[in-house]
């Protein structure tokens, strides 16, 4: 992994703890808010029950009171519940009378009294004009007191379903008072699989202020008696009193709106868990007051006996918090106070501080993130300059080309300080290798000057025996030849050494490869009568750029080599090659022993040599070094093989050609 | 009677220098021996040699021959300087000093041949008056090439050509065949002992440039390739 990476990375763990730090502590917070919510509802709702405390009579209403609901939505009276229309969400409401033989809804707006009915019956008996009593089919009564306290009797019939006729009935519910249709009163009877529904509306200023109204439902039995068989009444068996109607306290209204806050809804329910008024609440699930589901109907139930509550209910993403407090009369529970407010706006909140936390930290992130970047790739950068630097002052066999001057020498940080122990390093080798190019130079001193005095005392010997004592001159011959091998072995040595100094200040010129070949191999055949020299190519018109005298050295080199190691009576042919345009690629090849692979790679390198061919020189391996360097000089490239053809070695040497000037 | 010449050595190695004065002393030359740069300087203050040997290695100095020469050169120019190397690149250093008159023995010395290089140094002075008597002149020698083997003299279109001994045997012996000479007859004429191709290369260059500052389009040496150099009027 790189370095820049893996800081990264590292700091990256430590930044994702980040967030999560904050998530934890926005948890915490709106644990906390919602603790205190919990506690400001508790509060309102026992200061509420105290307020509403004040209103008893409102909540001493009788048991058989019944509940209008205040309408929702527009209804239409078409004997049809329509789901989420109509008569919105109080489907659930009905009151229902006798084992569900009747069941009604009440509901009402400014100028009417919504009525629903639902009846069992499975034989309805509609009415048949024969039959002049208004008691002779199924039929609903509606009983109210008007304004003068006068009891009022309206029958509702019909031949069949659809519309329905109402008609003034006497005491008696048999006849009519007048005869007129009462069209102010419109219903729809409509068949239903159970029996049938009765939708209708009743203009409520007809009422009373004592708003006291009852329904009973009418079967009528027998084909052709027809007599009234059972009557089904909102009223409570015997009573003679109609039912009071319940409707939300407006003065109780009135008297908690002040209290209202727009998250929260109040609820206040009398001890028959009938709703008597409901503030705020709009966006609000509104099933707190209509305590349908089983955590609230426990929580009714509860604070009904006297118990405050207080319950936290999760629904979804939402929380509801819902407190509760009893109000008293005395001893006795007479209604119940709930205060609900959903956790929408505390997760609102937290939601809003949760996405800047996030925000915040991204932008932390991304910023400390950039500056990583910036700061690592600068390391990273500074790093690969001190490498490329380092590398370029060093050539390949480890010889310090340049000023040793590294960036960042200056810098007092680690980069720095490596920079400084590069240079100190570089510096060594420099000492080293400069040391080793003066050992061949010191060799070559301190050798030859042992072996001058030697030669003189040799010829000062020769000197003195006179010519006179034969085997004398013999032994000193020998010692003399012995003498001129120690200096060729030194002088290559120091050949070898001192090549790469030499090249570099030799002249270059253009000169022709294809010439000077062609003259090199004739010449050659006369300096060595006895080998079979050929030359294949071309002899002018290809041209290098380098140094004639240094390419001829290079030539001598593998040429003494080739000759070597050539099997006696065999050619050594050299060709030049000129099909790659660009390029002069000249084969040097012999016939003899072939080399083993191992060793062909490591023959350029001076030192290794791997004759086994004695012939009377000094051998240091040296020849083909010197021949290596000269090729780089020319910018080319030296390379050794065993031959395919034959058995025997070739060498290959290529050159960059240039057009001639 | 002959006034003795004085020849100067400045060699490290006393049994060297003691090999060399007594083969001096042999030819009867009067012989001064100094084994450093400071003792010869001191004595040159005084008296100059007529001739002065000297090993370019001096103890630690391992220049110190050129500084003895470049202080003889400022003394006197025409003074005549052998030294004693070994290597081609010493040779390039040497000529960079631009001596009027000097010569070189590759080690080990040959106390014959550096004999006969002395003797010819005094030749050249001393036959420098006859010079024009002794000019070899005769049908062998190419046109425009006047070469005196006595005083080692070289003349190209008339201009007198500056060269060494060395340089003068190296361009006497290519001049006495039309064939082309090989390197290693080259290195034979130099007297030398151990001789580097190289080296011949070395002497050709310098031997080229001296006739090219007389003589710009001067092409008569010409290079045969794997073979040695040949003295080519055309």
């Amino acid at each position: 992994m790189k370095l820049g990476t893996r800081l990264l990375v590292f700091s990256s763990i430590f930044l994702v703890t980040l967030p999560l730090l904050g998530y934890y502590f926005i948890e915490k917070i709106e644990r906390s808010l919602l603790q205190g919510q919990q506690e400001v509802q508790s509060m309102t709702a026992s200061a509420l029950a105290t307020v509403v405390k004040g209103y008893t009579d409102l909540f001493d209403v009788e048991e058989d009171a019944i509940y209008v609901y205040p309408k929702k939505k527009n209804i239409s009276i078409d004997g049809y519940i329509i789901e989420d229309e109509d008569w919105y969400k109080l489907k659930d409401k009905f009151t229902v009378y006798k084992d569900s033989y009747l069941s009604s809804l009440l509901t009402e707006d400014a100028r009417y009294i919504y009525v629903f009915l639902k009846v069992k019956d499975r034989d309805i008996i509609y009415r048949n004009p024969r039959y002049a009593s208004l008691d002779s089919s199924d039929h609903i009564r509606l009983e109210y007191l008007d304004k003068d306290g006068q009891r009022r009797r309206l029958v509702m019939l019909t031949e069949g379903q659809g519309n329905i006729s109402v008609y003034e009935a006497g005491d008696e519910w048999k006849t009519w008072k007048n005869g007129r249709h009462i069209s102010a009163v419109y219903g729809v009877w409509r068949e239903t699989s159970a029996g049938y529904d009765v939708e209708l509306r009743f203009p409520s200023e007809w009422l009373g202020s004592d708003r006291r109204l009852s329904i009973s439902v009418v079967d009528v039995f027998g084909e052709n008696e027809r007599y009234p068989d059972t009557i089904v009444s909102t009223q409570l068996l015997g009573n003679q009193i109609l039912n009071p109607l319940l409707f939300h306290s407006r003065k109780i209204g009135d008297a908690i709106a002040g209290l209202k806050d727009s998250s929260s809804q109040i609820c206040v329910i009398d001890k028959y868990r009938r709703v008597r008024a409901v503030i705020g609440g709009q966006q609000m699930n509104d099933s707190l007051c209509q305590a349908t589901d089983k955590v609230s109907k426990a929580l009714v139930e509860n604070v009904l006996k006297g118990e405050e509550q207080l319950e936290t209910i999760s629904k979804g993403d939402e929380v509801l918090i819902v407190a509760a407090h009893p109000v008293f009369d005395a001893s006795d529970t007479i209604g119940a106070v709930l205060v609900g407010s959903s956790s929408k706006q505390i997760l609102a909140r937290q939601r809003v501080t949760l996405n800047e936390v996030i925000l915040a930290t991204a932008g932390m992130v991304a910023l400390v993130f950039i500056s990583l970047l910036i700061f690592s790739s600068w390391l990273a950068y500074r790093i690969n300059r001190l490498k490329k630097q380092a590398a370029s002052l060093v050539d390949d066999s480890g010889r310090i080309i340049d000023n040793i001057n590294l960036p960042d020498s200056r810098h007092r940080d680690e980069i720095g300080e490596l920079s400084r122990s590069f240079t100190a390093l570089l510096d060594r080798l420099n000492d080293y290798t400069s040391f080793l190019e003066t050992v061949p130079r010191m060799l070559r001193h301190e050798i030859l000057n042992p072996v001058n005095t030697i030669s003189m005392s040799l010829q000062s010997l020769q000197g003195k025996s006179d010519l006179s004592d034969n085997d004398e001159t013999g032994d000193i011959t020998t010692a003399g030849n012995a003498i001129q091998q120690l200096q060729l072995i030194v002088s290559s040595l120091t050949e070898a050494a001192n090549i790469d100094d030499a090249l570099t200040q030799d002249e270059t010129e253009t000169f022709d490869i294809a010439a000077l070949l062609d003259e090199y191999v004739s010449n050659s055949r006369r300096k060595h009568h006895d080998a079979d020299l050929q030359y294949h190519g071309i002899n002018r018109g290809v041209f290098v750029e380098g140094n004639d005298i240094r390419m001829v050295q290079l030539l001598d080199k593998i040429k003494d080599n080739a000759l070597d190691f050539a099997t006696p009576e065999t050619g050594i042919v050299f060709e030049l090659d000129i099909s790659q345009g660009d390029r002069a690629i000249i084969y040097i090849k012999n016939e003899g022993d072939s080399i083993p692979q191992q060793q062909l790679d490591m023959l350029f390198q001076g030192m290794v040599s791997h004759r086994s061919v004695k012939t009377g020189m000094p051998h240091l391996g040296i020849g083909l070094y010197v021949a290596h360097k000269i090729a780089q000089f020319h910018q080319g490239q030296l390379k050794i093989a065993n031959r395919r053809d034959k058995q025997g070695v070739e060498v290959v040497l290529v050159l960059p050609t240039v057009k001639n000037r | 009677m002959e006034v003795r010449q004085s020849v100067a050595i400045v060699e490290d190695d006393a049994e060297q220098r003691s090999y060399y004065a007594e083969a001096l002393r042999s030819k009867d030359y009067v012989v001064m021996e100094y084994e450093d740069r400071e003792q010869a300087l001191r004595a040159f203050e005084s008296t100059l040699p007529d001739l002065a040997i000297l090993d370019i290695a001096l103890k630690s100095e391992v220049g110190g021959g050129y500084e003895i020469c470049r202080y003889l050169k400022q003394r006197d120019a025409s003074l005549p300087v052998i030294f004693l190397t070994s290597r081609g690149d010493e040779l390039d250093k040497i000529y960079g000093l631009q001596l009027g008159a000097w010569d070189y023995q590759t080690k080990p010395v040959s106390l014959d041949y550096l004999l006969v290089r002395i003797e010819s140094f005094f030749q050249i002075k001393k036959s420098a008056a006859d010079a024009e008597a002794a000019v070899r002149n005769d049908d062998d020698l190419p046109a425009d090439l006047k070469i005196n083997s006595r005083s080692m003299q070289c003349f190209w279109k008339g201009d007198e050509i500056k060269l060494t001994p060395t340089e003068f045997a190296i361009l006497e012996a290519m001049v006495e065949t039309d064939e082309p000479v090989s390197i290693d007859q080259l290195i034979k004429a130099t007297r030398q002992g151990v001789v580097e191709d190289n080296t011949i290369n070395t002497h050709i260059l310098h031997i080229r440039k001296k006739f090219k500052e007389t003589d710009a389009g001067f092409q008569c040496i010409k290079t045969r390739y794997g073979f040695g150099y040949q003295w080519s009027s055309e």
